[in-house]
């Protein structure tokens, strides 16, 4: 049962959404030097609001005093990079029964925020280094075209790398959390398979779409009837909307992105997910538009230019030598060769665990130490080579990738 | 996920939940004692006591005052953090830390692009430069106007052409970019000059082509000759006088030079590239058979003379360089052929030059990546 007067309650919610709404557009008309004092982290913290006091509204949970809303809004791991946690589950996590400062923790936050540092600097910004390389090389104002191969290359740089950014990020902010003793589960899993761009999402900061589905799409559901085929349309669209307008797309994308819009809705009317996940062929083909859509939003979002994605799709050429050379130059590099390598060594855990075999308990700390001292040798060589040829990443974390 | 396999007890390889607590209490010494503190030490030092403070070697990117800028940059430009960096990336992947160079074959390293102008080395390399028959003339205009002045003051006057390294050298550029094309500027203000008949320029691309048997004929790592370039160069023009205008002079022949061939520190494109130290220059010195009897004299309007006491007559030689280099290396040999030799570097008064000389014989070296001048002068 709801509390409290609903004027307040939707007063409240717009007043933060507002807020959330003038800090876009503001950055929809400006570049991130021109402003640097713009609030780090509003767009997670933010979120926080809505959810404190959704859940206060619903009654799932409780406010203790000023100073517990004021510790879960400013709680700093989460603060740039999430994951997005909700006031009830915040609430549920701080208990001080369920607060395990231990060696084991501590140990695994470490190792997680190491994991984390590697992902975004010495994976994700080579990776999104290549990509300014060569998208930078190429110049629209005197009408160059992008070529297929080019093109190619640019959106697996950008996929991989926007994942391995986001990752590490919140890796880093999951293995300080855990320093804390507040473990928090893991935010990303594996959105390059996904059959549908739902399932991207639901893969790719899964917080935020599990924030968007409790605070947007419920609602709405609740509302007007989860049976109705027209709501869970709107509500799929309201849901899919509001992710992009948060990762800072403009009105103007949104258009562009309309087919991949209607994916989503589609996939929610008429659970697509489900029809392809059965056949092999469908799913095949559902992974591959999948991976082209969010290819063409992260696309959007990192160039704030849809023009360049226009001229892209609108006409190819053979490639101009510069850029076409900046791409050959990455792709046989020896340094992409170890970024690979690299990608594979952090994915190992994951890869041999899904081979699902067991071991004994000694062969699984033979495995942790090795794997554990080889991750140590590679933050340490991360900080004496990667680190200074990127220290903005210490002051302008999403430089990368706007936020 | 823990089991139970024969009576002991069996999880997943990786069970990232579950860490020996003897690795966690390592993990946390070594992050938290070591590397936390080292790096906070190197944060700290680099920005109280930075080198190069505003250095743009590199990276090139200007400080703009805000402290957010000035924190990255001066963290990056702590020099030991610097050079370990850019030389561990040149020796592990062989790049260069600019985009305005690349590295070829032999140790040679090439323009990308020209950092002071809008030249594209390699899009004119492969023929991508925009080129017609207007923009052409408008170059073998602008080379007319540029010959003008020297030609109504008495001297016979060219225009020489030193084509850029990788013209001479297409086949120590990345294989890449394959064989240079024949639609470069130079190749088609040539064959339109030739065809126009304008005389007064002098294209060096065959004469160095035909002279790379020799030796290297550039230095390595910029784009400028070396003694042995220039002597061939110089050789090409003397050949082009005719005998009964040469005067009183000594053509140096081939035999008459010995070459010294040496390792210096890299230069312009190693520089820019930050590998100096560790990617060197080969050059190369001239001796000379016979004894150099010239005097430099200091410059008056920028004109600096040499006069050589082995003539007593012939013809004044003027050059007009582009570069200081260039000078060095022409002069030598040209001070060795003639009595009076003049040398002028990036100047454009010509008033304030024939004041000063009146050359027989004027010759005007430009860069082929400078070809462009011509026409936006026009």
């Amino acid at each position: 049962m709801a509390t409290g007067s609903k004027k307040i309650f939707g007063g409240a919610i717009l007043l933060v959404t507002g807020a959330l709404t003038v800090l876009r557009i503001i950055s929809f008309f400006s570049n991130e030097s021109a402003l640097p004092f713009l609030p780090l982290g509003a767009a997670f913290y933010l979120l926080s609001c809505i959810s404190c006091i959704a859940d206060v509204k619903r009654r799932d949970a409780v406010v203790n005093g000023f100073f517990d809303v004021f510790l879960y809004i400013s709680y700093f791991p989460v603060l740039i990079a999430g994951p997005v946690i909700k006031y009830k589950d915040f609430v549920n996590i701080t208990k001080t029964e369920n607060i395990q400062f231990t060696a084991a923790n501590v140990g695994g936050g470490v190792r997680t925020f190491v994991l984390g540092f590697i992902k975004r600097v010495a994976v994700a910004e080579f990776l999104l280094e290549s990509y300014e390389r060569i998208a930078g090389s190429l110049s629209l104002e005197a009408g160059e075209r992008i070529s297929p191969a080019v093109m190619l290359i640019l959106a697996i740089l950008l996929l991989v790398g926007v994942y391995f950014a986001f990752f590490g990020f919140s890796d880093m902010g999951r293995g300080i959390s855990m320093m804390l003793g507040i473990p928090l589960a893991s935010d990303f899993g594996n959105c390059f398979f996904s059959p549908t761009p739902a399932d991207y999402f639901k893969n790719f900061m899964k917080s935020l779409w599990l924030w968007m589905k409790d605070y947007v799409r419920e609602p709405i559901e609740r509302r007007w009837g989860k049976k109705r085929r027209g709501i869970r349309i709107i509500s799929a669209a309201a849901v899919c909307v509001s992710i992009m307008l948060w990762y800072r797309a403009s009105p103007q994308m949104l258009l562009l992105m309309i087919p991949v819009i209607l994916f989503v809705v589609l996939d929610r009317a008429f659970a697509l997910k489900k029809k392809f996940s059965g056949n092999l062929l469908l799913r095949v083909i559902g992974c591959l538009l999948t991976l082209i859509c969010v290819d063409m939003f992260w696309m959007l979002i990192k160039s704030r230019n849809i023009y360049m994605l226009i001229n892209a799709v609108a006409g190819y050429s053979p490639a101009p030598s510069m850029q076409s050379y900046n791409m050959f130059m990455t792709v046989f590099s020896g340094e992409l060769i170890v970024v690979c390598l690299l990608i594979l060594f952090i994915m190992l855990p994951q890869m041999i665990n899904a081979l699902g075999r067991t071991v004994t308990e000694r062969t699984a700390n033979v495995f942790s130490w090795c794997w554990t001292s080889v991750l140590v040798l590679i933050f340490v060589a991360t900080v004496l080579f990667c680190m200074p040829q990127y220290p903005e990443l210490a002051t302008t974390p999403f430089s990368g990738i706007t936020l | 996920m823990e089991k139970e396999k024969n009576g002991a007890k069996t999880s997943e390889p990786f069970s990232c939940e579950k860490m020996p607590r003897a690795l966690c209490i390592v993990m946390t010494i070594v992050f938290v004692g070591l590397l936390l503190s080292f790096s906070i030490n190197i944060l700290i030092s680099s920005y109280f006591d930075p080198d190069d403070f505003y250095d743009d070697y590199y990276d090139g990117e200007e400080q703009d005052g805000i402290f957010l800028s000035d924190f990255a940059d001066s963290f990056y430009k702590g020099t030991g953090v610097r050079d370990f960096v850019v030389n561990a990336d040149y020796l592990f992947y062989g790049n260069l830390r600019s985009d305005s160079v690349l590295l070829g074959k032999n140790g040679f390293i090439f323009d990308v692009y020209d950092v002071d102008g809008d030249y594209n080395y390699i899009a004119d390399y492969v023929g991508e430069s925009l080129t017609d028959e207007t923009y052409l003339a408008s170059i073998a205009e602008g080379i007319a106007a540029v010959r003008r002045p020297f030609i109504e003051a008495g001297s016979q006057c060219s225009v020489v052409v030193i084509p850029n390294a990788q013209t001479v050298y297409g086949e120590l550029m990345p294989d890449y970019f394959g064989e240079i094309s024949n639609n470069t500027v130079l190749k088609r203000l040539t064959a339109y000059m030739n065809k126009t008949n304008a005389d007064g320029y002098f294209d060096m691309t065959d004469v160095l082509l035909a002279a790379k048997d020799d030796g290297q004929l550039y230095n390595n790592t910029e784009n400028s000759l070396n003694s042995l370039g220039a002597y061939y160069v110089y050789r090409a023009l003397i050949d082009k006088i005719p005998a009964d205008e040469r005067g009183e002079m000594r053509v140096i022949n081939r035999k008459d030079i010995s070459l010294n061939y040496h390792n210096t520190e890299g230069k312009t494109l190693a520089r820019r590239a930050g590998i100096e130290a560790l990617h060197f220059n080969r050059t190369v010195s001239v001796d000379f058979s016979f004894s150099q009897n010239y005097s430099i004299f200091p410059r008056i309007n920028g004109v600096e003379k040499t006069y050589n006491t082995d003539f007593s007559g012939g013809s004044v030689i003027h050059l007009e360089c582009i570069t200081e280099w260039d000078k060095i290396m022409l002069r030598e040999y040209f001070s060795n052929s003639f009595r009076t030799v003049s040398c002028r570097v990036g100047a454009t008064d010509i008033k304030n030059l024939f004041e000063t000389i009146a050359p027989d014989r004027t010759y005007i070296f430009v860069h082929e990546y400078q070809l462009s001048t011509f026409a936006d002068a026009n």
